[in-house]
């Protein structure tokens, strides 16, 4: 009787190992930005506003991926902006998983009117248009970090909370769980040892991406002037920055979107690992 | 019959067929597809100040008088007029006009529009803030007088926002039909509205003035984004396109399909302080240190990178375009040893720390404007909290004078006239305000009450100076508006305040 | 089954309740539409005056009054921009919103459903790589960036496709495109892994077993039960294509509701707001009981008793 235990195969330990090396090396840039990073992120230069990058005529290797429209070192500010970016996207499902975790499994255990009630939470939340979500939070308590993982937090849950009901509702239904409960064991036991190893496949893989999402979220509500303030670098600041210049100064917007498209895969690789296959 | 006779019947024909020709040779021909930059909400000229809203409502309605290129006014539903003294004006209408809807024009007409344009709820009533009693004089004569002496009166019922509606439509279908579905007197009759989408117009066959419009079709597509606008313009699903940000333009003057057409804009740029609430106590009350911030600023450097040279620096909030700017006075100087001097002088050597608000979004490159700013000042030691917000609850916290010492915005203008943008921005009636000092609110009030231009250009001179000695802003610039248009397009020009009321008669497609 | 139905219909009705009051007074909140509503060169006094005259300085409880006698009777109210029925504006937009949802979906699906499956029936294979590394450039794309790239390839330089607006099928591949990629990554990646781990679980081999063909294996007894988690994830998605696509709406100039939305949420268009708010609460409602029955259908044994 299978209960999700993990089965090492050698193509899956390789993708592992990349992911996580991926991770960690961008953890490690979040934290050593400063010692890291050729230039200050902030240090404006209008003398030498949008040179491109080292490789191309015009450009030089005292900045390596060239400078935005205020002159900026574009490399140093990818460095610093990884700090921004990971803690908004792992703060933000960090906060909608276990938000969401929480309500899908009462959902999903308790049934009756317990579980109509929090499902129609999650449906009030998913009705409010995000955007006035966020323009009335946001506008109310300040822009600031903390207040952007929050918003993402809070607007994401419903979809944790409405896939984790759904795995508990699979699962209680799958043939080793009867099994427990057949031999008795307690109903935390059977939680905690059979349903959510074997959520953590979905939700592993709903985490990763929903990460993705929320760094790219923060570039749009950094266009808008709701994200952090524009002297802390993220890459959704500069991403928004970079849209009008994309068919001139492309190095701008493309190095950060370059970085997420980096952190997206290693977190993704990883997942496979939490996927326990 | 006689030879003379003969000659002088053959000389009729002649020019008979002439004239055909002519008439004929001038009927309407094409579409012409303008790409804008914002969402049109409402086609009633009274319920949006909105330049693009008007501009659209434009095709369909008309107003009394007509502003030419040089600014001159000239006479369109309004045969002529007298400015019979300081505050009264009579004005004789065209005759044998009639709406789209087939009602006649009449002096009737002008004053259920007007009255209408006055009701509180209208969000454009401004441009007739001054008008004190519209009097009946007979079906084509009207006397309009105003509360004070008005000098941009003139050019205010040349503004869209004076158009004419038929009375019996408005009493039929009102706000509604109006927003909607609007009937004027104009070159243009509406055929349809896409909200989010487009709208379209087709010619007047029954225009008053011949050979208007040239063009059979008019569309105007709703495209918010510039970098879409600019693909629309270049595969040719619009014919013109507006608000380009001069980033985008070098590829366009490369295009042989194109031709890139500017224009300074009338909008003036400025770093406001505030003396009225939270800046009361910080050291920019000294008015050495608000000098200081103006010699600080690196302006042509700022313009040079983040505007790539298309702006023009402003020596006062008169700009360069508006009527009374006076060319002899220079923009304040980049000096970054006197500034340094000068906070010295006010006490404050090492500088100091204050916020500046910055809209995101709302004029080209704002954000980067700002942080460039910034990044000057910090040079001569003044640390500044660049806080970026959302335009929207900018300009409420702006209203409501609670944004941080300084911020950054920029006031438009209309007439091309300083009256309404100075009391806009500097006299202590108005919601933007947030500096007040009795001297400026004083002239501006002397400028804004006579209509002698020559007693109004050497106060509004005197302004500009008095503003340089103790600045209630730092004083930016004017940018240079950016248009694209079709090779296929002919007589088209930018206009400084982005009106596009001279359309129906100047331009024409070829094909 | 009806018992069920009308339960959810009365709970529907108070979620949409919650939702409307929660968007009252979230939007008076965020401000006052009268200084933004009004021309710049207006005096403060002016300004008053427009405020009162469109009632907009009553107490809050009056307006909430009024808006709830208005709303029971499905009466939002007239724009503040638009000076027409805010309903009707968004009814006005609903054949454009829902083209655009319907087909960004269906090529989401279509696409991203076969590809994971691909992915988990042939496990580290170059097929597999493949439909990993679509769906990862999918997710972490920016929509703006895509949609100015297809707009440029195929538009500018090809000419094969309309810039702007709606008119017909051609004007609408692009930006189903764009707004199906991020959910075909999503789909992708998750099919794949749905896929892999019921593929190794005890009812697949019971079925093995009984002697039936690998083929029949995967397409019915894998897939159904898998579905569940891809039909939650397909579900909440759509409510959000309906409602909000903004970005690829501005940059398509596609006339759908997310654009008429954002205009409203930002002009603080109160009776907009709230017409917009009755309308995803709608089509939030609709889709999450759609997909509960759902469940219901995909595994026998979910089904309430």
């Amino acid at each position: 009787m299978t209960t999700g235990r993990r089965r090492g195969r050698r193509p899956i330990a390789l993708r592992v190992a990349v992911g996580t090396s991926l991770v960690l090396g961008l953890v490690a840039l979040a934290l050593l930005a400063s010692l890291v990073a050729p230039h200050p992120p902030n240090a404006q230069d209008l003398g030498r506003s949008q040179q491109p990058p080292a490789w191309l005529a015009d450009g030089a290797w005292r900045n390596p991926l060239g400078t935005d429209q205020l002159g900026r070192d574009v490399l140093s500010r990818l460095i610093h902006g990884t700090r921004v970016s990971l803690i908004v996207g792992a703060g933000g499902v960090a906060l909608a998983l276990s938000l969401g975790l929480c309500v899908g499994l009462v959902a999903g255990y308790a049934r009756g009117w317990v579980e109509e009630l929090t499902m129609r939470l999650c449906d009030v939340q998913l009705a409010l248009p995000y955007l006035l979500f966020v323009v009335a939070v946001i506008g109310v308590l300040g822009p600031s970090l903390a207040n952007v993982v929050l918003v993402f937090g809070v607007a994401d849950f419903p979809l944790f909370a409405r896939m984790a009901r759904g795995e508990v509702l699979r699962l209680q239904a799958a043939a080793f769980v009867e099994a427990a409960v057949a031999t008795g064991s307690s109903q935390l036991r059977i939680v905690t040892r059979h349903v959510l190893p074997n959520m953590a496949a979905v939700l592993a893989v709903v985490s990763a991406f929903e990460m993705a999402a929320m760094i790219l979220y923060e570039a749009g509500v950094g266009f808008l002037g709701l994200s952090v303030p524009p002297s802390v670098p993220s890459w959704g600041n500069m991403l928004a920055d970079g849209r009008n210049y994309l068919t001139t100064s492309w190095w701008i917007a493309t190095f950060p979107g370059l970085a997420i498209l980096t952190a997206t895969l290693g977190i993704n690789l990883m997942g496979d690992w939490l996927r326990g296959r | 019959m006689k030879r003379r006779h003969v000659r002088l019947v053959v000389a009729l024909a002649v020019l008979a067929l002439g004239g055909t020709l002519r008439e004929a040779s001038a009927q309407p021909r094409g579409t012409l597809t303008i790409g804008i930059p914002t969402d049109v909400t409402t086609l009633d000229p009274t319920m949006s100040p909105e330049v693009n809203s008007l501009n659209v409502a434009f095709s369909v309605m008309e107003p009394l008088l007509y502003l030419d290129p040089a600014g001159n006014v000239k006479p369109l539903l309004a045969e002529s007029w007298q400015v019979v003294n300081d505050t009264t004006y009579l004005f004789k209408l065209r005759r044998g006009v009639t709406f789209h809807n087939g009602e006649p024009f009449t002096g009737k007409a002008v004053e259920t529009s007007w009255k209408r344009s006055q009701e509180k709820q209208r969000a454009n009533r401004q441009p007739f803030g001054s008008i004190g009693r519209i009097e009946h004089v007979d079906d084509y004569t009207i006397r309009i007088v105003t509360e004070k002496p008005d000098p941009t009166f003139l050019k205010k019922m040349a503004n869209v926002a004076a158009a004419i509606f038929p009375p019996k439509f408005l009493a039929e279908q009102g706000d509604e039909g109006a927003t909607q579905r609007p009937v004027g007197t104009g070159p243009f009759v509406f055929a349809e509205w896409v909200k989010g989408d487009h709208a379209t117009f087709k010619a007047n066959p029954k225009y008053y003035l011949p050979g208007v419009p040239k063009v059979q079709t008019l569309v105007w597509r709703f495209i918010p984004e510039s970098a879409a606008r600019v693909a629309a313009l270049q595969t040719g699903q619009v014919d013109i396109a507006l608000r380009i940000p001069p980033q985008q333009v070098a590829p366009l003057e490369r295009d042989p399909n194109l031709k890139v057409s500017s224009a300074l804009s009338t909008r003036t740029y400025y770093i406001a302080f505030n003396n009225l609430t939270t800046g009361k106590g910080t050291p920019i009350v000294d008015p050495r240190v608000r000098i200081a911030m103006n010699l600080g600023t690196d302006i042509q450097g700022i313009i040079k990178s983040i505007y790539a040279g298309n702006a023009q620096r402003v020596n006062s909030l008169i700009g360069n375009v508006q009527f009374g700017y006076d060319p002899t006075l220079l923009p304040m100087p980049y000096d970054p040893a006197k500034a340094k001097q000068l906070l010295a002088e006010a006490g404050v050597p090492s500088g100091f720390k204050v916020g500046l608000a910055c809209p995101s979004g709302a004029y080209t490159n704002d954000k980067e404007a700002c942080q460039a700013i910034a990044g000057s000042l910090q040079q001569i030691g003044i640390e500044v909290d660049v806080q970026i917000m959302e335009s929207n609850h900018f300009w409420d916290l702006e209203a409501k004078k609670q944004l941080p010492p300084l911020f950054f915005d920029g006031v438009g203008d209309r007439y091309q006239d300083p009256d309404e943008p100075m009391k806009g921005i500097l006299t202590p009636d108005s919601n933007w305000t947030a500096f007040d000092k009795k001297e400026f609110t004083d002239m501006i009030a002397k400028g804004g009450s006579t209509v002698d231009p020559e007693q109004r250009k050497k106060t509004y001179a005197q302004l500009a100076r008095a503003m340089q000695a103790d600045p209630p802003f730092i004083f930016l610039w004017q940018v240079k508006n950016f248009e694209g248009v079709r090779k296929r397009v002919q007589g088209y020009t930018t206009r400084p305040n982005e009106s596009m009321g001279h359309l129906p008669f100047d331009v024409s497609v070829t094909d | 089954m009806t018992a069920y139905l009308l339960g959810r219909l009365g709970q529907s009705v108070l979620a949409v309740g919650c939702v409307l009051i929660l968007v009252f007074f979230m939007v008076r909140l965020t401000g006052d539409p009268a200084v933004l509503m009004v021309s710049r060169d207006a005096t403060a006094a002016e300004v008053d005056a427009f405020r009162t005259a469109m009632g907009f300085d009553r107490p809050w409880a009056v307006q909430f009054a009024e808006f709830l006698g208005r709303a029971v009777r499905g009466d939002f109210g007239r724009s503040l921009q638009y000076q027409s029925s805010a309903w009707g504006l968004i009814v006005e937009r609903l054949p454009a919103t829902l083209e655009l949802a319907v087909a960004g979906l269906l090529f989401a699906v279509l696409v991203g459903v076969p590809l994971g499956i691909l992915a988990a029936t042939r496990p580290n294979s170059v097929w597999d790589a493949l439909a990993q590394g679509v769906s990862l450039l999918a997710q972490a794309l920016p929509a703006y960036w895509v949609g100015l790239v297809l707009i440029i390839v195929l538009s500018v330089k090809l000419g094969l496709l309309p810039v702007a607006g709606r008119s017909g099928f051609a004007s609408l591949v692009m930006p189903m495109v764009t707004l199906g990629l991020g959910v075909l990554g999503r789909l992708t990646q998750l099919t794949r892994a749905v896929m892999l781990d019921v593929l190794h679980q005890d009812y697949v081999r019971t079925a093995h077993s009984k002697g039936l063909g690998p083929g029949a294996v995967h397409y019915r007894h894998a897939l159904g039960n898998a579905a569940i988690p891809l039909v939650t994830l397909i579900g909440v998605n759509f409510g959000y294509m309906l409602g909000g696509a903004v970005l690829i709406e501005s940059v398509f100039s596609w006339p759908g509701v997310g654009r008429l939305a954002a205009q409203a949420i930002f002009q603080r268009d109160f009776p907009l707001v709230q017409a917009v708010a009755f309308f995803a609460s709608l089509v939030v409602v609709t889709v999450n009981l759609a997909t509960d029955l759902a469940y219901g259908l995909l595994n026998p044994a979910v089904r309430r008793q």
